[in-house]
């Protein structure tokens, strides 16, 4: 279930500067779950071996996974890789799929730009109450507002794809 | 009461319409909080349940364990893992498919995905089975049944998943999943035995090998079951909470992955930045789904449905049946992961209510989550297969999919009736 087969795949970046953003954020996701696996495993190895744990790994580990998502969640809504229950999607043809496609996108947009609000504000709340993580004194309000950052780069991959729809409405003939 | 059913008559109409689950979980979870509490609570639930979510630690096992697996499929361990299996058992009539099953089993102990666990056996079982002239029904039935393995034999993502929507402990429910996956492949080898006797010509059997050459393939897969005893060994002695396990399994499967000489630093970005996306993709699906059962709560539905089948005077084990029969229905139409999230918020409090061990529902949930990725029309598993096979009609498909959901309902009754099978291990940990 973790990798849901699509009944149809998603619209392919074919714009250079959309590949060049997903190779990078795709990047950064990829260092970042790399480091989250070494964090780990360098803190219990440290702590076993050498009675030295590393400091502050569990709050690492937390806002490191945040950062994972918040990267990468433009990509998964770009590919179109969210999970559906996928009933009647394969059902679906031509033009209802596109206005479909239209109304996912809508959605999407209006969702994404909702929570990337949400957080700012959540992302304000953090700063001026100077909330930060326990070990490390690591402030959370930056990690919030790149929670922001994310969800409204979220919303413009949802724009790319609302244009896509409409170019394929405009495509298939009624 | 009535807020609650329309909520989800509203959410199955835009889940139906191809709406993403975490969209459509979400949408129906704010705007229905909003009318009951108001839409200025409700907006600040949804950001706070997002930022709790994303920063959960316990749920930092889930980019852990699937990049575990997803390194280990990369290092091609899945492919030695059949061949192992198959030195052992392929001289039997049906041995190819048994060999199948215990390969997905042996897969399963380092993949959280069932979807997962059958996409990479059939690309490697099937055209085997095709060689030596196995009925299609049998091949694939044994491909798409073994799968499910991959969510019951720890570590499993739907396990993560309710756990963390049930406070319920991830290490017990790992370690609670080890003796019904064995179960499973026990009953799923008699499946196929069963199918081989009587139609010998289904599975004919392969070549016997010498145990010399069996132990030579064994020696392949020993990096598997190291992995899978470092780390569910590790969670069940208690040396490590489940996300160290997961971080130290992923670590593992990266030195093996090495090792075999078989990552460069473009795929393994390739394989971390996967991995990050499946994450994401969970995470978002779950957001959704927590705003959801919010509402759910607020509303009050569990309370009333618990209330309700208190009128009703019906005994314990009947409500469970009930379920049950609920569950393998929806599970025809359903996917594993919507399964979970829509009934969770409202099943498990009347569960917990009527006296029964959360951890002991946690793995009967997961094994009829198991049955609904196989049972026709919509088996996520059988679509799977299928877009392996084009060439087999769906009809055959179904058709070799009965033995092992047989087998499945025969092991869902010995979980039920013998809660202990279950809860015997975990009760064993070290707290």
């Amino acid at each position: 279930m973790s990798d849901s087969p699509k009944s149809e795949p998603g619209p392919a970046p074919t714009v250079p500067v959309i590949a060049v953003a997903e190779r990078v954020l795709g990047t950064v996701a990829a260092i970042l779950l790399f480091t989250m696996m070494a964090m780990t495993t360098v803190d219990v190895i440290g702590r076993y071996l050498f009675a030295r744990p590393l400091d502050g790994a569990y709050e690492l580990t937390q806002l490191a996974m945040a950062a994972i998502v918040f990267v990468t969640l433009p990509i998964v809504t770009l590919r179109g890789e969210h999970v559906t229950v996928g009933l009647f999607e394969a059902a679906m043809k031509g033009r209802v799929a596109a206005v479909r496609d239209l109304v996912i996108a809508l959605v999407a947009i209006v969702g994404c730009a909702f929570m990337s609000w949400r957080m700012a504000i959540l992302a304000q709340r953090f700063e001026r109450f100077g909330d930060e993580t326990s070990t490390l004194a690591i402030p959370l309000a930056p990690i919030a507002a790149l929670g922001a950052l994310g969800l409204a780069v979220t919303t413009l991959a949802a724009l790319v794809l609302l244009a896509a729809a409409l170019a394929r409405l405009k495509r298939t003939p009624s | 009461m009535i807020a609650a059913l329309s909520s989800f008559v509203v959410l199955f109409g835009l889940l139906f319409l191809g709406l993403p689950l975490a969209f459509a979980l979400g949408l129906v979870g704010y705007v229905a909080f909003g009318l009951v509490v108001g839409f200025t609570p409700a907006g600040a639930m949804a950001a706070q349940v997002a930022w709790d979510t994303l920063t959960s630690y316990s749920l930092s096992v889930l980019p852990l364990f699937v990049l575990m697996g997803n390194l280990v499929n990369h290092a091609g361990l899945s492919r030695d893992l059949y061949a192992a299996s198959n030195a052992f058992v392929g001289h039997r009539r049906g041995g190819l498919a048994m060999a199948t099953i215990i390969a997905c089993g042996g897969f399963a102990a380092v993949c959280g995905s069932s979807l997962a666990t059958a996409a990479t056996m059939a690309t490697i079982a099937l055209p085997s089975m095709r060689r030596f002239g196995y009925a299609e029904a049998l091949s694939t039935g044994s491909v798409a049944a073994g799968g499910t393995l991959g969510i019951l034999i720890p570590p499993s993502v739907i396990m993560v998943i309710y756990g963390t929507m049930t406070e319920t402990s991830i290490g017990q429910l790992f370690v609670a999943g080890i003796l019904p996956g064995t179960l499973g492949i026990l009953l799923y080898v008699l499946a196929v035995l069963t199918v081989v006797t009587i139609d010998p010509k289904a599975g004919p059997a392969g070549p016997r090998l010498s145990w010399g050459a069996r132990f030579r393939a064994l020696r392949d897969v020993w990096a598997i079951l190291g992995l899978f005893i470092l780390v569910i060994g590790g969670i069940y002695l208690g040396v490590f909470t489940p996300t160290e396990a997961a971080g130290i399994g992923a670590a593992g499967a990266f030195v093996i992955a090495l090792l075999r000489g078989s990552l460069t630093f473009k795929t393994l970005v390739g394989v971390l930045a996967e991995t990050a996306r499946t994450t994401a993709m969970l995470l978002a699906v779950l957001v959704g789904a927590l705003i959801f059962s919010n509402f759910i709560n607020v509303a009050g539905l569990p309370e009333a449905i618990v209330s309700g089948i208190r009128a009703l005077d019906v005994p314990p084990l009947g409500v469970i049946l009930l379920l049950l029969c609920f569950y393998l229905v929806l599970g025809c139409v359903f996917d594993a992961l919507a399964m979970i999230l829509l009934t969770i918020p409202v099943f498990f409090p009347l569960v917990q209510g009527l006296g029964f061990d959360p951890v002991w529902f946690g793995i009967v949930v997961v094994v009829v989550v198991e049955i609904s990725l196989i049972t026709p029309p919509i088996g996520m598993n059988l679509f799977v297969i299928r877009s392996v096979l084009k060439d087999v009609p769906m009809t055959t498909i179904y058709r070799g999919i009965v033995p092992f959901i047989v087998a499945d309902i025969v092991r869902l009754a010995i979980i039920v009736l013998i809660p202990a099978f279950v809860l015997f291990l975990p009760s064993q940990m070290a707290p």
